[in-house]
């Protein structure tokens, strides 16, 4: 049976984990082991892996040079913006490696999609906003709260007619709260979304008859798989967007502070 | 009167049904869009393909809402 939660395994302490963040934890210490390896491989002639690897470096330097109009910026967000699509990259594409979905612990899955869990999508994107309003308010704090707290069209009222106005401007800027909280919503979900639905569908085809349960869900794999692949690199785009549009908003006003 | 198991997985149904039909029309009109600047300028291709991308998957983040919401329905309530 398919669960929209990720169900609890055990406790550590006062931590519950739950079969997704085993998952996590097994794709980042695989992951960083991998890149030990590289590191301890690496030459100055690339081999097949590596020039592969420095193909993809290069491309997301380039895209985030665009977003965010200077190199070095780039080269600022690049570690956290790279962690987080090389995450979700193998993150999507887990239940393709074998027998993964086949171990169990009792009657659940030990290991879980840590992307079809919602709260670490809920996570990711509160850790991708979060960090665009914290720069934000390193950078001017003033200026940020007053682009949400708008109460400086007050300051201008001259006629009596101007009052309507001012009043507008400042609904809109709380309204611009809400929209903060709706990116964040839907960052999360639309990965969730995406990635469960996935699971479920191919689940579903599986489970539906026997004749079904073996050649029929494989269309519906390499759908899943795209899907898991564009999602990250839409991850990507949208968190560089985000935080490149609040950083090149303030960084004219301060430039010592980045 | 339908009781609550059924009246569940029918909600669940519509819910998606009704949510599938907007970011449909919007994914194809989208990619109508592409195609026909690509069309008429090829070079210009590796540009357009990851805007589409991800004016597409803003399109569908609609339809994904349905589709969360479909799932809360179906194993969360």
């Amino acid at each position: 049976m398919i669960s929209l939660a990720a169900e609890p395994l055990f406790r550590l302490g006062p931590f519950v984990i739950t079969n997704g963040v085993l998952g996590a934890f097994t794709i980042t210490g695989t992951m960083t082991v991998l890149a030990l390896l590289m590191r301890l491989n690496i030459s100055l002639i690339p081999g097949r892996v590596q020039a592969g690897l420095e193909m993809l470096v290069n491309f997301v330097l380039e895209l985030l040079e665009r977003s965010f109009g200077s190199r070095e910026a780039a080269r600022t967000f690049f570690p956290f913006l790279m962690t987080v699509l090389l995450f979700i990259v193998v993150a999507n594409q887990f239940s393709v490696v074998p027998f993964v979905s086949q171990l169990v612990a009792g009657e659940k899955p030990l290991l879980r999609l840590p992307t079809a869990d919602l709260s670490q999508t809920l996570l990711l994107a509160l850790f991708v906003i979060g960090l665009s309003h914290v720069l934000a308010l390193r950078m001017s704090p003033l200026k940020h709260i007053g682009a949400f707290i708008k109460l400086k069209p007050f300051l201008n009222i001259r006629r009596v007619r101007d009052i309507p106005q001012a009043l507008l401007d400042f609904f809109l800027g709380l309204l611009d709260i809400v929209g903060e909280l709706a990116k964040v919503i839907s960052l999360a979900c639309r990965l969730f979304g995406n990635i469960f639905a996935g699971e479920v569908m191919v689940a579903v085809i599986a489970g539906l008859t026997t004749l079904t349960a073996f050649v029929v869900p494989i269309p519906f794999m390499v759908l899943s798989i795209f899907s898991g692949f564009i999602q990250a690199f839409v991850f990507l785009l949208l968190s560089t967007q985000f935080i490149a549009g609040t950083y090149k908003s303030y960084y004219v006003e301060s430039p010592t502070s980045h | 009167m339908l009781d609550l198991a059924s009246a569940k997985v029918l909600a669940a149904g519509i819910c998606m049904g009704l949510g599938a039909i907007g970011p449909a029309i919007g994914e194809g009109f989208v990619a109508a869009k592409a195609m026909e600047a690509i069309g008429r300028n090829p070079a210009v291709s590796d540009k357009i393909l990851p805007n589409m991308i991800v004016a597409m998957a803003i399109c569908e983040s609609t339809g994904i809402y349905s589709l969360v919401i479909a799932l809360i329905i179906l194993f969360a309530i």
